[in-house]
Order: structure tokens, then C-alpha cells, then sequence
């Protein structure tokens, strides 16, 4: 059973290239571990800021 | 003054990962996903820019309704700022082969004088050929589709073997291959 979306997109080679679309999980997945870097990123261009200040 | 440049350092991280590193930032790298356009080409910087420029609107965390909901809604599951740059969010291919690339079953031996009471006369040399190049071919296939040849070429040569007692269709195959080749 074939549950997962995927994207068909035709090239001018005649080949189509066939994609797998991202779910909802793992995007939310990897917006949560790149948010968690930003704010390490923030935090640290903060307190170099301050320090430098 | 700060708030604008802690905005600019949060959609740089953004920008310069999904140029530089072909799509992926760290988060995305790490569950297997790659940002592309809908074209299948790689984002370039203008495609990322409004894509993460988006952000101000779609990813704030008192807007992640809306955003949850286009995902969901749209055909290609994507977020606003997809739909404004034209790209999409796809699974990594290199992740999914990881995944799909299960062990190779061990190929099915044939017991010796398996297919002696078999008679193989009307199954054509071309035919014979047909099997060998599945037999060679198979585990280099998709388990679904490896399934679905061996049943369907079986089922097309069964009928022609009589006596065949082998219901496995791979085993069936690989008896009828051993028996025909060996009797020239």
C-alpha cells in the first residue's frame, strides 16, 4: 500500500522525475530543530553584543 | 534596530543553508528533507529569499495555524512561502534509498532434481531467456515489483510445464531455468 504523496515532474529529456513530498511531521520535525538553532544563534549574537557594548 | 537584525540573522541562517547546502538546513538534513523548486531544479538565492522572507508572516508562532492548515491543504503540501517562491519540501532521496534499501533476501535454492519429472519441452529458448533475465535481474528490483514479475511470469509459463509442483513463483522459475538450460 502506497500511502506517500508524491510529485511527477516531467523533463524536456522525456524522463520524468519522480519526488516524494515532505508530511506535516517531519517538516514541523525540522522546523523545531532549526528554531532551537536559532535561538542558540540569538542568544549568542546577544550576549557578544553585550559584551562588545 | 536589534529586533530587525535578530529578523535578518534568523532568515540568513535560512538563506545561506538552503543555497549553500543544496537545499538543506541542519533541521532538514537531519530528518531527511531537501527544499527544491517545483521544477525539480535546486532553490537558488531568490527562490530562498522570498521562501524565508514568508516567514515574517507564515512562521511566526502565533501564525503556525494558517501554515499548518496550507500544508495540509495544498496538493504538494506546501507552506505560503512555498507557494509564493514555487517550491517544494520533498524527502530526500539519498534518506528514502537508505530506507527502502532493505537486505537482500537470500535467493531461494533449487534442490537438486527438483524439476527431473518436469516436462519443459514447450517452453521457447526466448522464453528461457525472459526468466534468466529476471533471475539476474531481481535484486536489483522493489519487493513489490520483483513480487509482481515473478508471479506473472509463472503464471504465464505454469501452465506450459507439465508436472510443475513448485507453487513458490521464484522457486518455480529458478527450477524451470536449472532444468531447461541443463537439458540443452
Amino acid at each position: 500500500m502506497d500511502y506517500e504523496d508524491r510529485i511527477t515532474i516531467p523533463t524536456p529529456e522525456g524522463v520524468s522525475l519522480e519526488m516524494t513530498l515532505a508530511g506535516l511531521g517531519s517538516r514541523a520535525i525540522a522546523g523545531a530543530i532549526d528554531l532551537t538553532i536559532k535561538g542558540l544563534l540569538a542568544v549568542l549574537f546577544l550576549v557578544v553584543l553585550v559584551a562588545l557594548v | 534596530m536589534l529586533l530587525a537584525l535578530l529578523g535578518l540573522l534568523v532568515i540568513a541562517y535560512d538563506v545561506l543553508f538552503e543555497t549553500l547546502a543544496r537545499g538543506r538546513t541542519p533541521g532538514k538534513r537531519m530528518t531527511g528533507l531537501r527544499v527544491v523548486r517545483s521544477s525539480g531544479r535546486p532553490v537558488d538565492l531568490m527562490a530562498s529569499a522570498i521562501r524565508n522572507l514568508m516567514r515574517i508572516v507564515d512562521g511566526l508562532p502565533l501564525s503556525y495555524l494558517p501554515t499548518l492548515v496550507s500544508v495540509l491543504v495544498t496538493q504538494r503540501n506546501q507552506r505560503p512561502g512555498d507557494l509564493a517562491a514555487d517550491t517544494v519540501v520533498i524527502r530526500d532521496r539519498r534518506a528514502i534509498d537508505r530506507r527502502s534499501r532493505k537486505p537482500a533476501e537470500v535467493p531461494a535454492r533449487v534442490r537438486p532434481g527438483a524439476g527431473a519429472q518436469w516436462d519443459v519441452s514447450r517452453v521457447a529458448p526466448d522464453e528461457l531467456a525472459t526468466v534468466l533475465a529476471f533471475l539476474e535481474r531481481r535484486e536489483g528490483l522493489t519487493p513489490a515489483a520483483r513480487e509482481r514479475l515473478a508471479a506473472r511470469l509463472a503464471g504465464a509459463l505454469r501452465p506450459r510445464v507439465a508436472g510443475a509442483d513448485e507453487t513458490d513463483a521464484e522457486l518455480f522459475l529458478e527450477t524451470l531455468y536449472e532444468t531447461k538450460s541443463a537439458r540443452g
